[in-house]
């Protein structure tokens, strides 16, 4: 009955073992899992494997069809399109990645803050990030990108300031639930002090819900990152970030489609992919769902 | 309540707490005292409300601080008032001199840790030992509510409702503290396991020289285990006495009520005789005796009445101004 069975009894449902091996068994999060790590192996590989720099422009080539030659076609200056995708892709994961974790860090602090603390720390915090939540996302990622200016590193932050609030509510929501929970009387009842009670006691079990919200927020992230540089903010060309390439594709969609489908067909598929991903994660730590 | 106990092991005096909820104030305990002599074991009982938990609670200053309005009063362990201690001399206090069972086990125990940290916890606290020592501790501690020391290592999760009691008893005595709260410790179980973890408690009490305040609604378990009983109604004790004070000469017309509420085998009773009404309103301050309504002796004194206490001997107290007589029982 030790901790060393192999299947999924053994473990406390929550813990990251716990739903690493439920995650190996659910079908759509292993797709997920495997496109993503494909794509993120792809890109790191990518100057090596193709055949073409991804600047490198062909003239005589600009506008090619997909062929034997350039295997997904070329765009308006005769660069590969191929070379373009699989480089870019590294854009879209950093960008989804680091925002959502600036997001997440930020949030979780002023989430775990307001809600241990309560009273007037609370409501200044929750009223100050109310002012956050009452704009769109994007519009809010795009108001920052006006101020900050354009650029990797620009919409990575504007990202992020427009995720936290998000982060914050759950996290305190999650913190007023546990604060009130037995347990953490139990635990002050033994004379724990209050730094044990919030890393031992309060943390551990806020946390899983955030995971997911992470999960969620790397693919909401990608995609409003290749949204911001379709609209000309965010990363410009020439960086082959896939919502620019789109965004430059868009003028020569009626003549040469491929350009434009190939970034978006990747931006669904790795957003399909971490949606899998995070979907799982839900249904793994939400006990309701257990069969 | 026995003032003549200059420095008794641990009493509590002239304890109030109020909570706010909402714009309403909660008048959850209102004026309560009592003595414990060590190695002694009281029983509080009263109805769901009538504020025991609260005692319990306000005795370790582990209410929820957001909740209360008001906790005035003294709890004294050796003669130092607890409500006076800083977070540094209240902590020393906390597991290691007075701990507390809680209520329910599916709650008490933290879902995300293993059994033998949790009970390890207080332990490393308190005596400045590393890990695996306290978890050594641990595993004999849960040997000795009954739980082999090879499931030390299982979560919460894996135990059942029984055993997850056995833990958190275990968690309150890891540092054998010199007072135990026990509050409601087996409500949330079903019977068999209850007088399983009556008897355990019971028999730990006993080894390590305890004293214990157990909290119940229950009059059978009072009987098996209390010296001392507190009757409670509303946040006042309204009848204190040794168990064979309480149980033999009943005397409030609450306590009677209980008694007469409770199903006896030798008795061929009917009907139980169930008090009738509900409890006060805790958000109402009332004029005169809190019982008032329920009573079956109410009368014209009783609407004034200002809770003096009337001594019917040495060692048994009632706050009551028209007590059932000698010899008129009932």
């Amino acid at each position: 009955m030790k901790g060393n069975r192999k299947d999924t009894g053994s473990l406390k449902p929550g813990s990251l073992r716990y739903v690493w091996r439920k995650l190996l068994r659910n079908k759509s999060a292993v797709f997920g899992l495997t496109v993503v790590c494909v794509l993120i192996v792809l890109s790191l590989i990518s100057p090596l494997i193709c055949r073409y720099d991804y600047r490198s422009m062909d003239g005589l080539n600009a506008y090619s069809l997909p062929s034997a030659e350039h295997l997904l076609g070329c765009d308006e200056l005769g660069r590969d399109i191929l070379s373009r995708v699989l480089y870019g892709a590294r854009y879209t994961f950093i960008i989804g990645i680091l925002s959502t974790a600036i997001a997440a860090v930020l949030g979780i602090a002023m989430g775990a803050v307001a809600g241990y603390f309560g009273g007037a720390v609370d409501s200044a915090l929750m009223r100050f990030l109310d002012i956050f939540q009452s704009f769109p996302m994007l519009i809010l990622a795009m108001a920052f990108c006006a101020v900050f200016g354009t650029g990797i590193d620009k919409c990575i932050l504007a990202l992020g300031i427009s995720n936290i609030s998000g982060f914050a509510r759950l996290m305190r929501a999650n913190i007023l639930r546990i604060r009130n929970m037995e347990y953490v009387e139990a635990a002050t009842s033994i004379g724990c002090p209050t730094r044990k009670i919030i890393t031992g006691h309060v943390i551990p079990n806020a946390i899983s819900p955030i995971i997911v919200e992470i999960a969620m927020g790397i693919s909401r992230n990608g995609l409003a990152s290749s949204s911001l540089s379709f609209l000309g903010l965010g990363v410009q060309q020439p960086t082959p970030e896939w919502g620019a390439m789109l965004s430059s594709a868009r003028s020569y969609i009626r003549y040469y489609p491929h350009m434009a489908i190939i970034p978006g067909i990747f931006i669904l598929i790795t957003v399909l992919s971490f949606n899998l991903i995070g979907d799982a994660v839900r249904d793994i730590l939400d006990p309701t769902l257990k069969e | 309540m026995n003032e003549k106990k200059e420095s008794a092991f641990f009493s509590i005096r002239d304890l109030n707490v109020q909570y706010k909820s909402g714009a309403q104030t909660v008048y959850a305990v209102n004026g309560v005292s009592f003595d414990l002599a060590a190695g002694e074991t009281l029983g509080l009982v009263g109805e769901t409300g009538a504020g025991k938990t609260t005692i319990a609670k306000s005795i370790l200053r582990i209410l929820p601080p957001h909740a209360v309005k008001k906790m005035e009063g003294q709890v004294l362990y050796e003669g130092e008032d607890i409500f006076q201690m800083n977070d540094t001399e209240l902590r020393k206090i906390r597991g290691h001199q007075i701990s507390m069972i809680f209520q329910d086990p599916m709650t008490a125990l933290n879902p995300v840790k293993r059994v033998n940290e949790q009970i390890a916890e207080g332990y490393i606290q308190h005596h400045h030992c590393t890990k695996a020592e306290a978890e050594k501790r641990a595993e004999e501690m849960l040997e000795l509510v009954g739980i082999s020391a090879d499931r030390a290592g299982e979560y919460p999760h894996q135990f059942s409702g029984g055993m997850k009691q056995r833990v958190v008893i275990a968690m309150a005595l890891a540092c054998s503290p010199r007072l135990l709260i026990a509050d409601e410790p087996t409500t949330a179980l079903d019977v068999t396991i209850q007088a399983q973890v009556l008897d355990l408690i019971k028999r730990l009490r006993d080894e390590l020289g305890t004293s214990m305040i157990l909290i119940t609604h229950d009059l059978g378990v009072v009987a098996g285990i209390c010296d001392q009983v507190a009757v409670i109604y509303a946040g006042r004790i309204i009848e204190y006495g040794t168990k064979a004070d309480v149980f033999r000469h009943p005397t409030h017309p609450y306590t009677i009520g209980l008694f007469g509420a409770l199903p006896d085998l030798k008795k061929d009773v009917e009907r139980l005789s169930p008090i009738e009404g509900l409890p006060p309103d805790p958000t109402e301050q009332i004029e005169g005796c809190a019982f008032y309504p329920r009573c079956e002796r109410r009368c014209e004194k009783c609407k004034s009445y200002r809770y003096e206490p009337t001594r019917l001997s040495d060692t048994h107290t009632i706050l009551c101004c028209n007590p059932a007589g000698e010899g008129e029982e009932k």
